[in-house]
């Protein structure tokens, strides 16, 4: 295994602390010499909502930043909203706005970041490219302020690192021979990737997925798995080595290409981690969701959830966790993909609340049945509010909801009426 | 017009018929394409009055796998054939006021039949659609020409035009797009076209059109607000101008020299659809910038190309040589594409 790092630094992740921890980041980057001042007093916040305008390909939309969280009726397609392309969802970290797809030219992988200034001008930033002619190309993690890591279809053996301040690659793992470790004499596999689908940062370790493909074209690493397990690279952030490779048993289609990563952490440090199945149009079967405890580095062998004892024919497309429960949306029916399918543009996922240690689950009231969530999140938090993606085929409903847990209901916070689909939400202090 | 292909292909590494080893791209996708005319032309009034009738029959049939995306096998249900048959009918009426003007307008009920590239897709990310439908329109234009003496003529047009079901590129399920029918447009718009022959061996020569394409029968409530909205990639004001010189005899007996400059102007036009009431103010929306922060605005564009061509006295020799975009300006094509700067052509025919 060949390792070109520039400088690494361990760093226990928590998701609990990570919006604290990256403000006070974005403080200490501040050109200002004076002492840090203080967040509260001196930093503004924005709310910045994206929208999809038209369900083309080019995934044209706005994103606005508003002063306060939005409520009533939104317009997102004002004067002051960025138009652009690849607002499908986004990735957002701390008070950094990322997306995989370039807001200036359609359809161009890579990863972009949006900046917001204290005017409230949202304006497309410093873009890494990658391989635009495999999917999968800049899917990302991101450590700290200097350091994370994505994948290029370039080079689908290695993980590429990068300076996400400077928005430059600055080295990569070569992790063919981790990768090669199976399979390799496999004639039905076509295609090997580290990292294409699933990329995570826990407890100082870098997760990553391992793709076993049995195609080798445009659509190779999806719904194509060639082993019944899903395979994931631990790999130590310190030193840059291969820990050991893990497995997600019986199981197929880890996680996926867009924004929405699929899995998320709890206030614990639990890491919850969404697989879509195994059926090859991606419409499900043994679906599920499993965990990797907070001190720990493999799969726990004794809990997850799986679709299948749920809903026949229905897959998890959405994870959110807090404080033991898990968040996600769950099909009310069986599943079908393609133009004419249910999967995306109807109202069949209806939002859950799962306890995690009893694996109840309840249905959220107040919600309606919503279209598939998508690239975007299905479930965010903001200023201590659970908010959930609500998106009606008919439009009737497009905005976020309010969850109160100790009652298991939602009440509509707000609804964008011009600018499309919402798609993401999130807020970001700025520095003064 | 006859329309016959086929198309079939490999990719060892693709998809395989169900329960087979049968490559799916082998299995040949056929498209037939005819449309027939017929016209009827009448005269009355010592032909100052002149009327066509046309009746057009188009017909196409196309067959082919249609769920030929994902990593998945397909089967026998995934074929598809489709074919259409469907009646256009055009209506022109001319009237020669005078030996030098007439007034004329038409109407025409068409359609669009999809191209092959729409119905095939391209077997990479744009998987094929074989129920696609043609694009249904109704267009109605009116016009009046005038010559005067002989030298000036200006043509001015209205029309108006609806369309429904634009095909248009949609994602069906990421990464994959195929084309549907989506958007009604409607509209209007005009156009003025002047030639003057100002002195013996030169032309002025001038068009403009403006165009008042939008959005219409949008009935989901997400989209409402584009309802009204210009249709997107579509410039809605263009012009050109040009002068012309010719000269017979220059070098020789028998040799033709023609000197041009010509100038087109491309009125600003948004790559997706921005909201109506940020499009520029002022008359026809020709003045100032759409109020929107974005660089799917493709922005005014000035092109000015100069040039001459030179048939020597044989007649079997042409030589052209031409300067584009002169003024090095920023040019960009339909999708934003950027257009070459400032360019040299030099051409050499000869005629057999």
């Amino acid at each position: 295994m060949n390792i070109n790092l520039e400088k690494m630094k361990t760093l226990k992740l928590k998701a609990g602390i990570l919006a604290l921890a990256m403000g006070m980041l974005f403080v200490g980057c501040s050109d200002n010499d004076d002492p840090l001042p203080d967040p509260d007093d001196n930093q503004e916040s924005k709310y910045v909502l994206i929208t999809m305008s038209s369900n083309v390909l080019e995934k044209p939309g706005y994103a606005t930043a508003f002063d306060e969280l939005p409520s009533g009726n939104i317009a997102n397609n004002g004067s002051n909203a960025l138009q652009g392309f690849g607002f499908g969802g986004w990735r957002p970290y701390g008070n950094w706005l990322f997306k995989m797809f370039a807001t200036e030219t359609p359809n161009t992988l890579g990863i972009e970041r949006l900046e917001v200034n204290a005017n409230g001008d949202v304006t497309s930033g410093q873009f890494i490219a990658g391989d635009n002619t495999t999917n999968g190309t800049g899917n990302f993690v991101i450590v700290d302020e200097n350091k994370g890591y994505y994948w290029d279809g370039a080079s689908p053996l290695k993980i590429q690192i990068f300076n996400p301040t400077t928005m430059s690659r600055t080295g990569d793992i070569d992790l063919a021979d981790v990768v090669n470790q199976r399979g390799a004499d496999e004639a039905e596999i076509l295609y090997r990737a580290i990292g294409q689908k699933f990329l995570a940062v826990k407890g100082g370790k870098l997760f990553a997925n391992i793709t076993y493909a049995t195609t080798n074209g445009t659509q190779k690493g999806f719904w194509d798995d060639f082993y019944d397990d899903v395979y994931i690279a631990v790999i130590d952030i310190a030193s840059g080595a291969h820990d050991k490779t893990i497995k997600i048993e019986d199981t197929g289609a880890i996680a996926y290409i867009n924004d929405n990563n699929m899995y998320d952490f709890d206030t614990n440090g639990d890491l919850y981690i969404v697989t879509q199945g195994v059926h090859p149009r991606g419409e499900g079967g043994k679906s599920k969701i499993v965990r990797i405890k907070a001190n720990e580095t493999d799969i726990d062998p004794e809990w997850n959830l799986n679709m299948d004892d749920i809903m026949d024919g229905g897959k998890f497309v959405s994870v959110f966790a807090k404080d033991g429960k898990i968040i996600t949306v769950i099909p009310k029916e069986r599943i079908v993909g393609g133009p004419t399918g249910n999967i995306n543009f109807e109202d069949i996922w209806e939002f859950y609340s799962i306890d995690i240690a009893s694996k109840e689950r309840i249905k959220i009231n107040g919600v309606p049945a919503v279209t598939n969530p998508g690239a975007a999140y299905g479930a965010i938090e903001i200023d201590d509010k659970i908010l959930l993606r609500v998106t009606t085929k008919d439009g009737s409903k497009n905005g976020y909801f309010e969850y109160n847990a100790s009652t298991n209901s939602a009440t509509e916070l707000f609804k964008v009426t011009s600018g499309g689909s919402v798609s993401g939400l999130h807020k970001v202090n700025i520095g003064n | 017009m006859f329309t016959d292909a086929n198309r079939d292909g490999e990719d060892p590494y693709g998809q395989r018929l169900a329960g087979t080893d049968i490559d799916v791209l082998s299995l040949t996708s056929t498209y037939q394409k005819q449309v027939f005319g017929l016209s009827l032309d009448k005269y009355w009034m010592d032909e100052k009055l002149h009327n066509q009738l046309m009746a057009k029959f188009y017909r196409y049939s196309a067959s082919g796998i249609q769920n030929t995306w994902f990593s998945t096998s397909v089967t026998d249900a995934d074929k598809r054939q489709q074919s259409g048959n469907y009646w256009g009918v055009a209506e022109a009426l001319r009237y020669r006021i005078t030996p030098s003007s007439f007034v004329r307008g038409s109407l025409e009920y068409t359609y669009r039949l999809p191209e092959r590239e729409e119905l095939f897709g391209n077997n990479i990310f744009i998987v094929p659609n074989f129920e696609l439908n043609p694009e249904k329109s109704f267009n109605a234009s009116l016009g009046y020409q005038q010559t005067f003496d002989g030298n000036f003529t200006v043509e001015a047009n209205g029309f108006y035009r609806r369309t429904k079901g634009l095909i248009l590129l949609v994602p069906i399920q990421a990464p994959n797009a195929q084309y549907q029918n989506q958007e009604h447009v409607k509209g209007f718009g005009f156009d003025l076209d002047m030639r003057y022959r100002f002195a013996t061996h030169y032309t002025l020569s001038g068009n403009a059109t403006w165009q008042n394409l939008r959005l219409f029968g949008i009935t989901h409530e997400t989209d409402q607000w584009k309802n009204d909205a210009r249709l997107r990639n579509t410039p809605y004001f263009f012009a050109n101008a040009g002068i012309q010189s010719d000269y017979d005899a220059v070098f020789a007996h028998e040799d033709n020299l023609k000197v041009f400059v010509n100038y087109n102007f491309l009125r600003e036009f948004y790559l997706e659809t921005i909201r109506k009431d940020l499009e520029p103010g002022g008359f026809l929306g020709l003045s100032g910038q759409a109020n929107i922060n974005s660089n799917l605005r493709i922005p005014d564009q000035h092109l000015l190309n100069a040039g001459f061509t030179y048939k020597v006295s044989s007649g079997r020799i042409n030589l052209g040589a031409e300067v584009r975009n002169l003024l090095d300006k920023d040019l960009y094509d339909y999708y934003r594409i950027q257009r070459p700067g400032r360019s040299f052509h030099l051409k050499v025919s000869y005629g057999l």
